[in-house]
Formats: structure tokens, C-alpha cells, sequence
């Protein structure tokens, strides 16, 4: 069993030598590709370790759309999430019922809501990293002059209000957009 | 695993990694595959034009999607159903959600509104007037 280097992406600490780069990579014996369609050079190798790094630095965490339930209160639900262990959810759930790997979310008040992610998740290999949301923003789905706030009280919550543009006051059972890193 | 050709391990060679650099370089790209957003859109003021973009089917105005200016403030965004990628495999475009902002320092929003798997609308407002006409956005696709 081999254990991958380094530590999966959401750690945001790639080093291109995690890769298998090096700044002085080199073919072997100075032998470049000889054919293009069955081998891989150094420099090709160099590039993509170096691209892949710079877009693990700041690749989203998770993104997603929720839709509050407030007329009837109940936790929001989730009807897509995509997140970086997991992929993409299959169907839709209800904020209190996650299925496993993806966040959960609770609601607060009139479209207010806080969503919860777990303090570590794991690879494709089984590692696990550590995972708290560092920023978040938000975007209504919705063609009305609607707001979202994103706020991280710390820990591993981030908390989400949508709200009336002109009116000042709180949505009920509006949907919105939400991107975590 | 990738071949490396007749000279393997050669791109392996001065990595002290191997397998685990490749099994490392998998996981990531898998990770960063999961949610990568699809696109990223730059528009004039005036919603007709498509500024900049960058998206999984291309890069720069050429690949963008189709603006349709539908009133003050308002316009959408149009893709073809699909896209062909580098080694000729056909992908959906499929859509789901998008986040915007003005690209200007005003009291200004974007609103984004999936109508389809290929189409997007976006609302470009004052908190407390109505659309404007003159704020360029920024709107991310996934």
C-alpha cells in the first residue's frame, strides 16, 4: 500500500515535490521525449505539478445551493452540493440529514441558516486532512434585489443570512448560492 | 497511472516520491476536479457584451457564451449544450449554480438565476433602486 505524499488538497499545503517535481527535475541520462504520444518529459511534469499546486492554493471547498424552509420551519434544503472529497451530491437533502462527507446545515430564523462542515475529511487514499472554512461568500438565486451575508464565527460553522435588498428585512423560503474555501 | 515511455521512470527520477507523488498528484487533481467552477465571465456595463472569459471550454471571448441584454440591468448568459474538449470527448454543459459581484466600487449586486443547464440570468441592481445599466459584473458558473 503506498501512502500518498503530502496532505489532500484542502490542507492548502502543495509543494510541487509532492508531485513528484523537483526544481531540478531532469529526464534521465539527459534523454528528452522521444515520442510525444507515449512519454512524459520533465518539464511536462514540472508544469503540471506547478499548476496543480497553484490551483489547490485556492480551489473552493465546497460550493452548493440551499433553499430555506421557513413557512413551514425546518432545516434548509440542500438541493446540490459539490465538495472536494466527495464530489457532487447525488440528489438532494434535507440540512439535518446529510449523507456522509457533505455539510450539514440548521436553520436559524427567516432565511438565516448555518451550515456545518467536519474538522477533517478524507482522500481517495483514505488520508485524512484537516478541514475549518476560511472564506465563504454568498449569491441569491433569485431575480429579485436579494443579499446574502456570509459570516465564520470561527470553529467549523459558517453562517448565511438572505435577505430583502430594498426592503432591508430577512427572505423566507428564498434559495441561494454558497462558496466555501 | 500515466505511461512514461520507453525512458521510465525518467520524469520520476529526481522525485523522491514515485507512487506516492503520483497517488498525491491524483487525489489533488481528483479533489480540485469536485469543484472547480465551470466558468468565469466578465461583463461590459451596458449587459450586451461579453468582456473576458475564462471557462473549461475555452479561454478568452471566443469560447463565451452568447449575451442576450433583456432590460436595464438584466441579461443572460447562453452556452451551447456541450463543449468538446482537448482530445475530442463531447461534455454536457450542465449547469447548476453561479455567483456574481459589480466590477466597480459601487453599492451595487448581482443576482444569478439558473434557467436551464446552459443559461443563466443575472440581475445587476442598487440595494435600493432598481436595475442599473451601468456596472460592469464579474459571475462565476459551476
Amino acid at each position: 500500500m503506498t501512502t500518498p505524499l503530502g496532505s489532500p488538497a484542502w490542507v492548502r499545503a502543495p509543494g510541487i515535490t509532492d508531485y513528484g517535481s523537483a526544481t531540478n527535475k531532469a529526464n534521465a541520462y539527459g534523454q528528452g521525449v522521444v515520442n510525444a504520444r507515449t512519454d512524459v518529459g520533465a518539464s511536462a511534469i514540472m508544469r503540471m505539478a506547478d499548476h496543480l499546486a497553484a490551483c489547490v492554493r485556492t480551489s473552493p471547498f465546497c460550493v452548493g445551493r440551499v433553499l430555506c424552509n421557513d413557512s413551514t420551519p425546518a432545516a434548509p434544503t440542500i438541493s446540490s452540493c459539490i465538495i472536494m472529497p466527495s464530489g457532487k451530491t447525488q440528489a438532494s437533502y434535507e440540512g439535518n440529514a446529510p449523507a456522509t462527507g457533505f455539510p450539514s446545515f440548521a436553520r436559524n430564523g427567516d432565511g438565516d441558516v448555518t451550515g456545518t462542515w467536519a474538522s477533517s475529511y478524507t482522500d481517495a487514499y483514505s488520508v485524512p486532512g484537516a478541514y475549518a472554512p476560511t472564506f465563504a461568500v454568498g449569491g441569491a438565486d433569485s431575480t429579485a434585489n436579494q443579499n446574502v451575508s456570509a459570516y465564520i464565527s470561527g470553529g467549523q460553522t459558517v453562517r448565511f443570512k438572505l435577505w430583502d435588498a430594498d426592503a432591508g428585512t430577512a427572505i423566507a423560503d428564498g434559495a441561494f448560492f454558497f462558496l466555501v474555501l | 497511472m500515466f505511461q512514461t515511455g520507453g525512458f521510465n521512470p525518467c520524469p520520476m527520477a529526481l522525485a523522491k516520491g514515485g507512487a506516492a507523488a503520483h497517488s498525491r498528484m491524483a487525489a489533488d487533481l481528483s479533489a480540485l476536479a469536485n469543484v472547480a467552477p465551470f466558468a468565469w465571465i466578465s461583463v461590459h456595463a451596458n449587459c450586451d457584451t461579453v468582456l473576458d472569459y475564462a471557462g473549461m471550454n475555452g479561454i478568452g471571448v471566443g469560447a463565451a457564451p452568447t449575451i442576450a441584454d433583456l432590460a436595464t440591468g438584466r441579461y443572460t448568459l447562453t452556452w451551447d449544450q456541450s463543449y468538446t474538449d482537448d482530445y475530442g470527448v463531447v461534455l454536457p454543459v450542465n449547469l447548476f449554480m453561479g455567483i456574481g459581484t459589480v466590477n466597480v466600487i459601487q453599492n451595487m449586486n448581482v443576482a444569478v438565476s439558473v434557467l436551464a443547464p446552459n443559461q443563466i440570468e443575472v440581475r445587476v441592481y442598487s440595494s435600493h433602486t432598481a436595475f442599473a445599466d451601468d456596472s460592469p459584473s464579474f459571475v462565476v458558473v459551476w
